[in-house]
């Protein structure tokens, strides 16, 4: 390792290349949707200055995340990231005009800058038409729109011929959520089994694990709408062991309600269920403490309720 | 080309978190050197820029532009470690330092990382003694901090590594039996985090597991109220981050630290609170799949409570 290097080459090409290699991805596959072989080899052998945001959706793709500022190269690259962040606040704050105004003028700034530039744009008008209290219909064909830019036949295709970055996984998770709240369930169901097919072919990591989690309980709550308990119940059972072993908290009451009301129902079907049923009783109390805990207080309300009546449970808290 | 600025790097990083060349170059380089770094007029060694990095909370391994391709093996090699560390694979974890010392460059990062390592694995596989163990974290510890135990670090702008050392040396205290020790150290690394430039994520986690070790050292030392000060403090944490495998440890805490309250006849608490505490920490135990945890809560309960849970 050299003392001194200050100006020395752009290593980031050489980072790619190498974790591409080693989790044998071909250039195509890679780069499909976001640029051409021929700009990742210049990129991988340094021999091109890269926009930042290409670096970075190239480098999430891989699953790797980048310390902020890191991949900027140029003045205008700081400004366009300094402008992306600006708008991503404006939206969170729900300062609708200022946020307009802001990605009008990034769209003007960055025109001809690549896919992953329209996509951010486009991504925003999706969660500004939203926050206007536009039609759900739109925000999908606007969502649907993002994500077509990278993923080019995100319509016509799997997506299982693409490496994701979390970024591109995160979109099509809302198209997932606002299809299921606009009824078009068919087609919600489709993208559901696709992502779920992608995620299990990739290797286990903690962010994987985590967005498998999500998308696991998304899909246990739509079958169980639709009163599908054995689906309900094997998508739940995924999640559930998908999520052994990490930190977080998120999305486990769900989970754990879903379990208990499945098999609750299954044995009612069958005719074994009796109100005793421990295990059942254990999975509510399970849901029960972590929507408590996560102070969602309906949920944690209604399965208080539900115990006290189907199992004369009284010794909650 | 693609050629980086170091000197950029750390500017914008510096301007992005609000703090003076003064705060981020103390005890690394001065503040002149910062200054002519940033301009561009002058070439930081590998150990000042990393050194400057670090204690913006930037992570090393995400550091991409920058690293060789042998570099991302190191420290590929550095995570496997931690993760046998973390499943009592003593012997794979010392095979792992075997490896890492044969590639590794020279930084002061690389040989804190080396004693460190060395030295857990060593303690673990006993080794070397209580003594011996404190002796050679706090070595480490000095490469990146050479003021360490002459000076108060609770106002210490901590990077990540200098935080886990710390609990290192705090735990270290504790096998030593030298608890009053152990808890100031976890305290003043308790406050350093608080304030650090650590990524928010990381600096949650951290918080949690500080306030884990100090609410059962103050437990220990009969300071029941401080341990569920403590406790409930990292219930907090848990609570705006949902992080949940630290949990059940800290609810246990505050109920065993209530039930010696109520030992001693000290207010306010009642059995009631204790049981409820108890409950909870067991449901959130199985529900994080803690099954030593939840087993140990099962058999608490059971024995100080006549009662069995389901």
């Amino acid at each position: 390792m050299e003392k001194n290097f200050e100006l020395s080459n752009n290593k980031i090409g050489a980072a790619i290349q190498y974790f591409r290699e080693s989790y044998g991805i071909t250039q195509g596959k890679l780069c499909k949707g976001l640029c051409s072989v021929a700009t990742l080899s210049r990129i991988e052998a340094g021999e091109r200055d890269a926009d930042s945001l290409l670096l970075e959706t190239l480098l999430e793709r891989l699953g790797r995340m980048p310390n902020q500022f890191e991949l900027i190269l140029t003045d205008f690259d700081y400004l366009i990231y300094v402008n992306r962040d600006e708008i991503k606040n404006q939206i969170q704050e729900q300062n609708l005009e200022k946020a307009e105004q802001l990605i009008l003028e990034y769209e003007h700034i960055t025109a001809s800058k690549g896919n992953a530039h329209l996509q951010f744009i486009v991504y925003s008008k999706a969660l500004m038409n939203e926050l206007q209290g536009g039609e759900v219909k739109d925000t999908i064909n606007l969502l649907m729109e993002a994500i077509s830019y990278t993923v080019p036949d995100f319509k016509t295709h799997n997506i299982k011929d693409y490496y994701l970055s979390s970024g591109e996984l995160g979109i099509i998770i809302e198209i997932i959520q606002r299809m299921i709240s606009a009824g078009i369930i068919d087609d919600a169901k489709v993208i559901l089994g696709q992502v779920l097919e992608y995620l299990e072919l990739q290797a286990s990591s903690e962010e994987i694990n985590h967005i498998y989690t999500k998308v696991t309980m998304i899909a246990s709550k739509l079958y169980m709408q639709e009163d599908n308990i054995e689906m309900a119940q094997e998508m739940c059972n995924k999640g559930l062991e998908k999520s052994t072993g990490s930190r977080k908290l998120d999305y486990l009451g769900a989970l754990f309600y879903i379990k208990a009301k499945t098999t609750e129902e299954l044995l009612k079907k069958n005719g074994s269920w009796d109100a005793s049923n421990k295990e059942c009783i254990k999975n509510y109390m399970q849901a029960y403490h972590i929507y408590n805990f996560c102070e969602e207080q309906a949920e944690a309300d209604m399965i208080k309720k539900h115990l006290q009546e189907e199992y004369q449970w009284a010794d909650i808290d | 080309m693609g050629r980086y600025r170091l000197g950029d790097i750390v500017r914008m990083t510096r301007k992005s978190l609000s703090i003076t060349q003064e705060q981020l170059s103390d005890e690394i380089c001065s503040v002149e050197t910062l200054s002519r770094i940033e301009n561009g007029s002058q070439n930081p060694s590998r150990d000042v820029y990393e050194l400057l990095m670090e204690r913006m909370g930037r992570i090393r391994d995400r550091a991409y532009s920058l690293l060789s391709v042998s570099d991302l093996k190191v420290l590929e090699q550095m995570k496997l470690f931690e993760d046998n560390i973390r499943q009592y694979e003593f012997g794979h974890a010392e095979a792992v330092i075997k490896d890492i010392m044969n590639s590794t460059g020279n930084s002061v990062l690389d040989k804190q990382f080396i004693i460190r390592a060395e030295n857990l694995v060593n303690f673990y596989q006993k080794r070397i003694s209580a003594d011996e163990y404190l002796n050679d974290f706090e070595k480490a510890i000095r490469l990146t901090i050479p003021k360490y135990g002459t000076i108060s670090l609770a106002n210490w702008p901590l990077s990540y590594n200098e935080a886990v050392l710390l609990i290192n040396i705090s735990v270290a205290y504790s096998e030593k039996k030298d608890l009053n020790m152990a808890i100031n150290i976890i305290k003043d690394a308790y406050s350093a985090v608080k304030q650090s430039y650590m990524e928010e994520q990381q600096r949650a986690i951290m918080q949690v597991t500080i306030a884990n070790n100090l609410s059962k050292w103050y437990g220990l030392i009969g300071n029941h109220e401080e341990a569920i000060i403590t406790a409930n403090e990292g219930v907090r944490i848990c609570k705006k981050y949902k992080i949940g495998n630290v949990l059940p440890h800290l609810i246990y805490g505050i109920a065993w630290n209530q039930e010696q309250l109520i030992a001693l006849d000290v207010p306010p608490y009642n059995k009631k609170d204790c049981i409820n505490n108890l409950k909870k920490a067991y449901y959130l135990a199985s529900a994080m799949r803690l099954s030593y945890v939840e087993q140990f809560i099962k058999e608490h309960i059971i024995q100080n409570y006549d009662t069995v849970i389901e």
